[in-house]
């Protein structure tokens, strides 16, 4: 009676079974149970031979993914050690013939801010993935310092103070600042007294509540802006009409994660802020009103993909 | 040393090598696992080993190189879960029950599969891969096929027993 069942020509439970509308208990009163252990086995086979032609190319992109991370932690700058110890001897000699000894350097790390106060009492706040350089000996007499980064200034009152970017200088008597210099984008608010910014291709007075802004090189009109200081120094960082893989750039120092923004256009502004203390906040506050998923591996949050909702 | 010869360290040679042989190696492993999802993880590990042995590795003997790797972290496996065996029995976990219906997949019956499916009829092959393959739904295959969801239900159940009726019993 079973067996017929099978030869039935209008007969449609297989294909209902398979798609799941039908349960293996209720397969298993249709058929014998030699089929039925035949069928569980068939099912199984099919979703294991789909599996085993699937394409190869998704795996490719974990294995480098992997042996990319691998190489920057594990392998080694130099496989022969004595060509390491060379190395480190000129590097030395370098350091002491090169560099006069009062250079000082302060940089942070992903999600780190630091305050460093200079000799004449000025004092600077330097957010996450950042660095400062200025010499110390000739610090009272040429208020000058080198800064990648973003970092907030409040400058005593004294001689010129210079803040030197790759986009550009600020130069100020006192007053309080920030500026921030990455690669392509050059950014000074002045939120006290009078300040002076030369980029690439223009000169600026900012007073206080004046920002100034340059992208790829091309500086934009004076703009206002609210505050009384950044908000990265309260733990938040603001953006307001700003390129979204610049503020991308920003979550990548604060958190230190990596994110692929491939798919993201050049032409997204972002304005708002996000937090410094949660990750999940952030990326829901960022991402989540410009249509953007954000995909990433539970196990491995550092790593994250957008992608634009359909 | 031939100086012609691919160097495994250059990307490109590798992903060469990679598409190459990438898909028997995780066929490999699913046999000797029966687990697709581990054999795709120990894929990707013999093709990391690869990478930091490239230039270890001979161009020529880079496919006995791969499959042994293979090997040698399928045992590596079989030694670790043993031990988690141990630890488990020790804690008396009931590690029988994870999968009451282990089906075990030879590499035979797969093979029989794939030649059953491509030698099905064609009206039931057509319905079958655009299910199976392209992910489908009866009622979309339905509508590109036009005809009706009955009709594309009643082919795939005939593959099903035709399938069942060529693999036998093994």
């Amino acid at each position: 009676m079973k067996k017929d069942n099978l030869h039935n020509e209008s007969d449609v439970f297989l294909a209902q079974w398979l798609e799941g509308n039908l349960s293996d208990q209720e397969l298993k009163l249709l058929v014998s149970q030699e089929d039925y252990n035949a069928y569980i086995k068939l099912r199984k086979g099919l979703e294991v031979n789909e599996r085993l032609n699937a394409s190869i190319d998704d795996s490719l992109v974990a294995i480098q993914d992997r042996i990319e991370n691998k190489q920057s932690n594990v392998k080694p700058l130099f496989r022969n050690w004595s060509v390491g110890v060379a190395a480190s001897i000129i590097v030395l000699i370098g350091l002491f013939t090169l560099l006069p000894n009062s250079e000082v350097l302060v940089q942070t790390g992903f999600g780190e801010n630091q305050t460093i106060t200079l000799l004449d009492g000025s004092e600077v706040i330097l957010n996450a993935k950042s660095s400062l350089s200025y010499d110390e000996d000739n610090w009272l007499k040429d208020r000058k310092l080198q800064l990648t980064g973003e970092a907030y200034f409040k400058v005593a009152k004294g001689e010129t103070f210079e803040v030197q970017t790759e986009n550009g200088s600020v130069t100020v008597l006192g007053t309080q600042f920030n500026v921030n210099s990455s690669k392509d984008y050059f950014d000074v608010v002045c939120y006290e007294g009078k300040v002076s910014v030369r980029t690439l291709d223009q000169e600026f007075i900012l007073l206080p509540n004046d920002g100034v802004r340059a992208v790829e090189g091309k500086t934009t009109n004076k703009s206002k802006v609210k505050g009384t200081a950044p908000s990265w120094i309260k733990g938040e960082s603001t953006f307001r009409s700003v390129p979204l893989k610049k503020v991308i750039e920003a979550l990548e120092k604060q958190y230190n994660i990596n994110i692929d923004d491939e798919e993201i256009s050049n032409q997204d502004i972002f304005t708002g802020s996000f937090p410094h203390d949660s990750l999940n906040i952030a990326l829901k506050t960022v991402f989540e009103t410009l249509n953007v998923t954000v995909i990433y591996n539970e196990k491995e949050k550092r790593n994250i993909k957008l992608r634009y909702k359909e | 040393m031939a100086k012609d010869k691919p160097n495994i360290c250059d990307s490109k040679i590798f992903e060469t090598i990679y598409k190459t042989y990438a898909k028997d190696v995780r066929r490999f492993l699913f046999f000797k696992t029966q687990n697709i999802d581990k054999a795709e993880d120990l894929m990707q590990d013999v093709f990391i080993k690869l990478w930091d042995n490239c230039s270890k590795v001979d161009y020529n003997k880079v496919k006995s190189y791969v499959f042994t790797i293979a090997n040698n972290m399928f045992l590596n496996e079989v030694k670790h879960l043993s031990v988690v065996k141990k630890h488990r029995e020790q804690i008396k976990q009931e590690s029988t029950n994870e999968s009451p219906e282990f089906v075990m997949l030879e590499k035979e019956f797969m093979d029989k599969l794939e030649k059953t499916i491509a030698a099905l009829p064609d009206k039931q092959r057509e319905v079958f891969l655009m299910n199976r393959i392209e992910k489908k739904k009866y009622k979309e295959i339905a509508e590109e096929l036009d005809i009706s969801v009955k009709a594309v239900e009643k082919r795939m159940h005939q593959a099903l027993v035709i399938m069942r009726e060529e693999i036998g019993n093994i």
